[in-house]
């Protein structure tokens, strides 16, 4: 039997998801693959995942390409670039149909390690403790923010702070920070940041808002057998799938559940925040010839799909 | 990956842990090595990788820039004179009194853990300062030395603290909440220790004398000696505002601090080259002990939890019918079983990984769990063989004080710190009251 | 035998001089942080790298200053049993515990050679901020600072071999200050 290290940042919470997807290797293999799953940061950085996995540190996880652009070329433009997509259909599109899977692929195989796919997140949106309406409240306002969407705020003279994660809630409740551009509602909900921000407002910018995948070190994906790596396949689309399920639904529930109150940036402002958007894509494009080639996906998308 | 019970693993890594550290290898170097052993050859060279991204990432965090700058701050204000400027003040108001020194360096105690990071600076300093004013007006060895080494402990307790800034990286917890809920247990424990020292020289006035009539002053100098607490009560309030009001983030507040201390110092006029000099060495030292200490027993439990060793206690509080409130008590006495041999730091770091998702997992408030850690791990510095407030108190105390009058003069303490923590689990709204009230709940 | 000796002293300076010069950074660190405040809350202008600035500072500061703590003795250890060994003794059992920890410690600093290496090879930047500045540099610190722990380590072992082996001279004799908590 070949046992599995697999860590993924999310905590206990998503305990259940993990545990399916382990039974699933398990059963379809016969028991001769166990993955054995950590949760996040129990092992190593959820930053250094993408590293650890190349170094055979741990034999496969379940991250976010948010965490490491400055290690791989591609990971900037995986996680969820502004404006990149719009829909659930329109990722999967540019994904699996527009070849931007196998681009990431080969990204990874160059580290030594094997890309199996993404898997969809729910939205990535802004929580403030003040109503926002559109980009001139924000000016006021000290946002922590992603360093992707930090350029683009920056363009609209909006502040954006540095803190870290655990910080968030002491933060918020006492002013450091106005609010944050950290994930969706689902996430909010279990950092507890509703009670001290509660006004959520949808950007428009991206959806869905990020992207997961699961990694496999290479030597451990080379070593597998045909039909494990076929059992691997299945059981990954299999948790892709109620990945996003369960993502999505926990944010649409905690969404209905009367702690935000939802808003949504006017279509005028979404735009314009799409259209700054637009350097930071020419910044990917310029990295490598491997991420112009995965721009041009996504510019053709947005042509096809009437946004561009 | 190796499929050996977790028992025996658990077994193995300790018990090795154990033997280096009885040979007298250093903490750190016994964490490496036993880490290292035991990845290697059950995990494969893979292993070498966890080791150089646990250190990194202790190195790169800027939650832990706090660590440097409340040492710098600590070991500055000690320095500074202000601690002898504030004795002196405590000799004058409560001098009076029966047990009234001894009621004045628990409050000066309570007073310097509010300024500093770690727990060493009061215990030393005023085992340099109140402990041969105590001796010299007659109180006994016991109670002199306890005092002290009990009120020192405080220091982790009462913030700013660099214990529970590791807990909050290790736990994920935000450092403003935890410092909000460590003030009123801390503040609860030094009231405790009070009332003692007031009983105890009340039964027995020849163990804690006043002071001669010649040395007391009248009103007018007491009231003259209170300006001792201006400036160190302006930079106490100033760095503590910032964190738990979050008007900066803890890092910045304790940059803020350790500048407060230098200007302190500079109006002390006891700021020079070479006091400069000497303070950034002692931090260096100091940092050079607990980053590597912090590294390497990350690495160590992250062996041990990659290991699978990590499940045994999960598994073992989800299937066993035991009450919750039952294992954190077990939890606790874990903590005293360990406090009695390693150091505080070795303990949060091997403990916080495992114990803190069961606490999460039985429903607690995980900053409540954090309260009840630091208050065990002050009876940590106090119990035999290996607790820092005896070594401390055995390097400056007068060779007329063995170690064995300094175990005995830690009992009663640390059966105070029992009760206090027995308080803290019946009552968690001691602590929870204020970060609840700051933050909202 | 004397160059040995030599060595060792001079690795002593060494350690000496590492950790004399690294003290300063704590002042950098703290003025580094009065200056973001200030940007912040006097300019509200929040700089885009104060924040990995003070972190590389204090990355650099605390691994490097390992070595100044090991110069003399500083990481902390248990008495209990070791305190009723004799001078001898003590040595005798440094020797064996020094010899397995220098051993772990050449590991570590080969894994840390490759940990930097891999990230000059990447060219690795920081995700962490708009700013995202080089990172290896600051990883290259890691194998540096392992470097001279071992080498420190490697001094102490040779001197307590001396004692063990009774072939002391005045230079192995100074073992440094045990050093308070
Ligand atoms: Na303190
Ligand atoms: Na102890």
């Amino acid at each position: 039997t070949t046992n599995l290290r697999m860590q993924t940042y999310w905590g206990r919470e998503a305990s259940d998801v993990f545990a399916a997807f382990g039974g699933d290797v398990r059963t379809a293999s016969n028991g001769t693959l166990r993955v054995r799953h950590f949760t996040g940061s129990s092992l190593v950085p959820d930053a250094e995942m993408f590293q650890a996995v190349s170094n055979g540190t741990i034999d496969m996880c379940q991250g976010y390409a948010g965490y490491w652009p400055g290690q791989l070329d591609i990971a900037g433009i995986e996680s969820g670039l502004p404006g990149a997509w719009t829909s659930y259909d329109e990722a999967q599109y540019v994904f699996r149909h527009k070849g931007l899977l196998e681009l990431i692929r080969e990204a990874y195989a160059e580290n030594n390690v094997h890309y199996m796919g993404p898997i969809f997140g729910g939205p990535f949106d802004l929580l403030t403790k003040e109503p926002v309406n559109s980009l001139e409240d924000l000016k006021n306002m000290r946002i922590r923010a992603t360093p992707a969407v930090a350029r683009i705020l920056q363009a609209f003279d909006i502040p954006t702070v540095f803190l870290p994660g655990s910080e968030l809630y002491v933060g918020l409740s006492t002013g450091t920070i106005d609010g944050v551009i950290y994930a969706g509602t689902n996430e909010y909900v279990g950092m507890k940041l509703y009670e001290v921000a509660k006004h959520y407002t949808s950007l428009g910018m991206v959806y869905p808002g990020y992207c997961d995948q699961i990694l496999v070190n290479m030597d451990v994906w080379n070593a597998m057998s045909e039909e494990e790596q076929k059992v691997m396949e299945l059981a990954y689309e299999k948790h892709a799938s109620h990945m996003n399920t369960w993502m999505v639904s926990g944010s649409i529930d905690a969404g209905g559940s009367g702690k935000f109150e939802m808003n949504k940036l006017n279509a005028e402002d979404s735009a314009r925040l799409r259209r700054a958007a637009e350097v930071i894509w020419e910044d990917e494009a310029a990295k490598s010839e491997r991420n112009r080639k995965a721009i041009d996906i996504l510019k053709e998308t947005a042509l096809a799909t009437g946004r561009a | 990956m190796s499929d050996i019970d977790p028992l025996l693993i658990t077994l193995g890594m300790f018990a090795a842990m154990f033997v280096m550290l009885l040979l007298g290898t250093p903490l750190s170097w016994s964490l490496l090595t036993v880490g290292m052993g035991f990845a290697y050859f059950l995990w494969g060279s893979g292993a070498l990788e966890l080791l150089t991204i646990s250190a990194f990432s202790s190195m790169d965090n800027f939650i832990l820039v706090a660590l440097p700058m409340f040492i710098f701050m600590g070991l500055m204000l000690e320095r500074s004179g202000i601690t002898d400027d504030l004795f002196e003040m405590m000799n004058k108001l409560m001098g009076a009194q029966p047990g009234g020194l001894g009621v004045g360096t628990i409050v000066l105690c309570a007073l310097i853990a509010a300024m500093a990071g770690v727990s060493g600076a009061a215990t030393v300093s005023l085992g340099v300062i109140a402990l041969p004013a105590m001796l010299k007006r007659g109180y006994s060895k016991k109670l002199a030395t306890g005092t002290i080494m009990a009120g020192g402990a405080l220091g982790f307790l009462i913030p700013p603290s660099v214990l529970m800034i590791l807990y909050a990286f290790l736990a994920k917890e935000s450092i403003g909440k935890l410092f909000a809920a460590g003030l009123i247990p801390g503040l609860m424990l030094a009231a405790i220790y009070i009332i003692y020292i007031l009983i105890v020289s009340r039964i027995n006035p020849s163990i804690a004398p006043p002071l001669a009539e010649a040395e007391r002053v009248d009103w007018k100098g007491k009231l003259r000696s209170l300006k001792a607490l201006i400036l160190p009560g302006t930079l106490i309030v100033t760095v503590l505002a910032c964190i738990i009001l979050g008007i900066t983030t803890p890092s910045e507040a304790s940059a803020i601090g350790a500048a407060g201390a230098v200007i302190c110092a500079a109006i002390y006029r006891t700021l020079t080259f070479n006091m400069m000099k000497d303070v950034l060495l002692d931090t260096t030292r100091i940092m050079g002990m607990l980053i590597w200490i912090t590294l390497t027993a990350i690495f160590f439990s992250k062996v041990y939890i990659g290991l699978g060793a990590g499940y045994l206690l999960q598994d073992l509080v989800e299937d066993s019918s035991l009450a919750p409130m039952a294992v954190i008590v077990a939890m606790l006495a874990c903590y005293y079983v360990l406090g009695m041999f390693l150091d505080d730091f070795a303990i949060v770091f091997i403990t916080v990984p495992l114990f803190v998702p069961v606490v999460e997992l039985l429903g607690f408030d995980p900053v409540w769990f954090a309260i009840l850690f630091i208050v065990s791990m002050q009876s940590a510095y106090l119990t035999p063989p290996f607790g820092y407030n005896l070594f401390y108190m055995r390097s400056v105390a007068p060779p007329s004080v063995t170690i064995y009058d300094l175990y005995l003069a830690a009992i009663p303490f640390i059966l105070l710190q029992i009760l206090g923590l027995a308080l803290l689990v019946m009552f968690p709204q001691i602590a929870l009251w204020l970060p609840e009230l700051i933050y909202g709940s | 035998m004397l160059s040995v000796c030599h060595l060792v002293s001079w690795v002593d300076r060494l350690s000496e001089t590492v950790g004399k010069a690294i003290s300063w950074m704590c002042l950098a660190i703290i003025a580094v942080m009065l200056y973001e405040i200030a940007a912040r809350y006097f300019f509200n202008s929040p700089t885009s790298w104060a924040h990995e600035v003070t972190t590389m500072l204090y990355g650099t500061f605390c691994i490097m200053a390992g070595t100044y703590t090991h110069r003399y003795q500083g990481h902390v250890r248990s008495e209990a049993l070791y305190h009723l060994f004799s001078r001898r003794g003590k040595a005798i059992v440094d020797t064996l515990t020094g010899s397995l920890v220098l051993f772990v410690l050449i590991m570590f600093f080969v894994a840390s050679v490759d940990f930097a290496w891999d990230s000059w090879q990447r060219a690795e930047v920081s995700s962490r901020s708009t700013w995202a500045p080089p990172l290896y540099p600051f990883k290259t610190v890691l194998p540096l600072a392992v470097g001279l722990i071992a080498l420190q380590s490697a001094a102490h072992l040779v001197r307590d071999i001396c004692v063990a082996f009774n072939v002391g001279c005045d230079a192995c004799a100074d073992r440094g200050v045990e050093a308070e908590h």
